[in-house]
């Protein structure tokens, strides 16, 4: 009984969060938008990466080559059919990404740990130079102009349009990775990660789960990458080699292998740079990399660990 | 009385090499439906190795397995765990970061009839096979007195009770047979008669046939069918455990030649 009451004004609450967001955009300027909306995206990619190392073990640095992979994907089927509606680019980005990931998981999911992590690392290098290759299609150095997202005769070019989609599509996600995490496939890819010979004892096929897990990680990196295309609306290969560490960084922070560690990860990494800003603007990479170490140092379970330890605390002193 | 029972597993003349050291070495095994047998000798007989054969972890170089019929020589561990084996470690291999509940769930994983595209949405038929398997979780937990633990971190517990979790979990997969690799190791008097009264009970109540690998002499003795007593990787030994009990050969095997100077 009270397990229901209390989903239920969990569910409420999820509800009124969501309304507020999509109305936001009545209220706030366009330059918190566009911070939100860059925050929200990165969410959605770094929550590719937690589930990969937070239930597979699986260290992958791929996630800044298959967001460049679904935001030129998407950019460059927007341009070549303009017809085709924004929720179809999106979904057939998304299969896009997955069927890369697919076909990359299966040779570097053999190995494990470091070795993967440079096998993924090599799969990003190499995407990055292969766009600034193909520069007929991609504008190579020079980067290319994304056109806004359609429906039918509908443009939505305006960023509060863009802005509500990705809230949308960060949702979806948000459900999709939560109902996975309670089923058997979560169960599966948390017990690979605890031990693969026990899971494999129960009947779980390693490849199988771990090549899944993959191509749902890199899924996630390539809708948070059209997202991304449409949101900033010009897309550079340097964007996304420069993301390098950041995903990492946000899990980290955030809380790895936690349902909402990622969104908050998100936002204070992508705060801290307008708190500290004026101070540090020159080397941000020395305020990260010190916000890495204490946390990997004192908090490894991040922001949401450190919350749940302190409630934990606060619950067994009002006990005793 | 055995030869009138179906054969569950079988081994014939298996062998296995590390190296240059024969770990097992033409080893041959019947265990029976219903049954249970243990594998008892001293340290390094290649014992656990047998079980990692059979479960799959390693192949054999020489020698087929026979389960239930099937040939599993060449099969991999979860494509055998589909057939109906389930075991347990040595060295406890639980899911460290699951509470007690989550590890039994895991091993319901093949029981579960939904699919990644249902379980994205979380349909009614999703579910309704969570429901079910954790039905049958709780089950297998009130069943090993461990219902009051369930959503307990594992390792919050202690190694007895761990070892039980693990137990569990194997019995969560529904085997028709069950591997226990030393289940008493760790244990004390208490605990070991607790445990030998359920394994019997796994045996009588859920017709699982048991092989297990175990040092604790008076368990094995008074719950066991029948005994094979392997040393260097080879059977010295094949019987019942009074016909053990007895065997120069078994006593040799354990404690040296009486002639020999230690």
């Amino acid at each position: 009984m009270q397990n229901a009451k209390k989903k239920e004004r969990k569910i409420i609450s999820l509800v009124i969060v969501v309304i507020l967001l999509l109305l936001a955009p009545l209220f706030i300027s366009n330059y918190i938008l566009y911070l939100a909306g860059v925050i929200m995206i990165m969410a959605i990619v770094a929550q590719g990466l937690n589930t990969m190392i937070g239930w597979g073990a699986i260290f992958s640095f791929g996630q800044p080559g298959f967001m460049a992979f679904g935001a030129y994907f998407g950019a460059i089927v927007s341009r070549q059919f303009p017809m085709l509606p924004f929720p179809i680019i999106l979904i057939v980005t998304g299969m896009a990404s997955a069927l890369i990931g697919l076909v990359i998981g299966f040779p570097c999911l053999r190995l494990r740990g470091f070795f993967l992590a440079m096998a993924t690392y090599g799969f990003s290098s190499a995407l990055f130079v292969l766009i600034n290759f193909f520069n007929n299609l991609t504008g190579g150095n020079e980067g290319m102009y994304v056109s806004p997202p359609t429906f039918g005769p509908l443009v939505l070019g305006s960023i509060e349009a863009i802005f509500i989609m990705i809230v949308l599509i960060g949702v979806i996600a948000q459900f999709f990775v939560s109902n996975i995490s309670k089923s058997k496939t979560g169960h599966a890819w948390r017990s690979i990660r605890d031990g693969e010979i026990a899971a494999a004892s129960l009947g779980i096929n390693i490849a199988r789960e771990k090549l899944k897990l993959f191509t749902f990680g890199s899924c996630l990196a390539g809708v948070g990458g059209v997202l991304y295309a449409y949101l900033i609306g010009y897309l550079q290969a340097d964007f996304f080699s420069s993301m390098g560490l950041s995903f990492f960084l946000i899990l980290v922070v955030g809380g790895i292998g936690t349902i909402w560690g990622p969104l908050l990860g998100s936002v204070m990494i992508l705060l801290i740079p307008q708190v500290f800003g004026g101070v540090f603007s020159q080397s941000m990479n020395l305020v990260y990399g010190a916000i890495l170490l204490i946390f990997v140092l004192v908090a490894p379970k991040g922001f949401l660990g450190l919350f749940e330890s302190l409630i934990t605390s606060v619950q067994s002193r009002r006990k005793a | 009385m055995n030869n009138t029972k179906d054969s569950i597993l079988t081994l014939q003349d298996i062998s296995i090499r590390f190296g240059g050291i024969k770990a097992v070495n033409h080893l041959n095994l019947d265990v029976k439906e219903q049954e249970i047998f243990a594998i008892i000798g001293p340290n390094g007989a290649g014992k656990t190795t047998a079980f990692n054969i059979i479960s799959g972890l390693y192949r054999a170089q020489e020698g087929t397995v026979l389960f239930s019929g099937t040939d599993i020589t060449q099969l991999l561990p979860h494509q055998i765990a589909h057939l109906g084996m389930g075991r347990t470690f040595q060295n406890l291999e639980l899911f460290t970061l699951m509470t007690v509940e989550d590890n039994l769930m895991a091993a319901r994983h093949m029981h579960t009839k939904t699919n990644f595209w249902n379980e994205l949405v979380r349909n009614n038929k999703v579910k309704q096979e969570e429901d079910r398997n954790r039905e049958k979780v709780h089950h297998i937990l009130s069943f090993l007195k461990l219902q009051d633990i369930a959503n307990k971190n594992v390792t919050d517990l202690g190694f007895p009770l761990q070892k039980r979790v693990e137990l569990g979990r194997a019995l969560a997969l529904e085997p028709k047979l069950l591997l226990l690799d030393e289940p008493a190791a760790g244990l004390n008097f208490v605990e070991t008669s607790e445990l030998s009264q359920l394994i019997l009970s796994i045996r009588k109540d859920l017709g699982i046939t048991v092989l297990l690998i175990e040092h604790d002499m008076s368990m094995v003795m008074s719950i066991s069918d029948r005994i094979i007593v392997l040393d260097y990787g080879k059977e010295i030994c094949l019987g019942l455990p009074e016909e053990i009990q007895n065997d120069a050969r078994v006593v040799e095997a354990y404690l040296g030649k009486r002639d020999s100077h230690a």
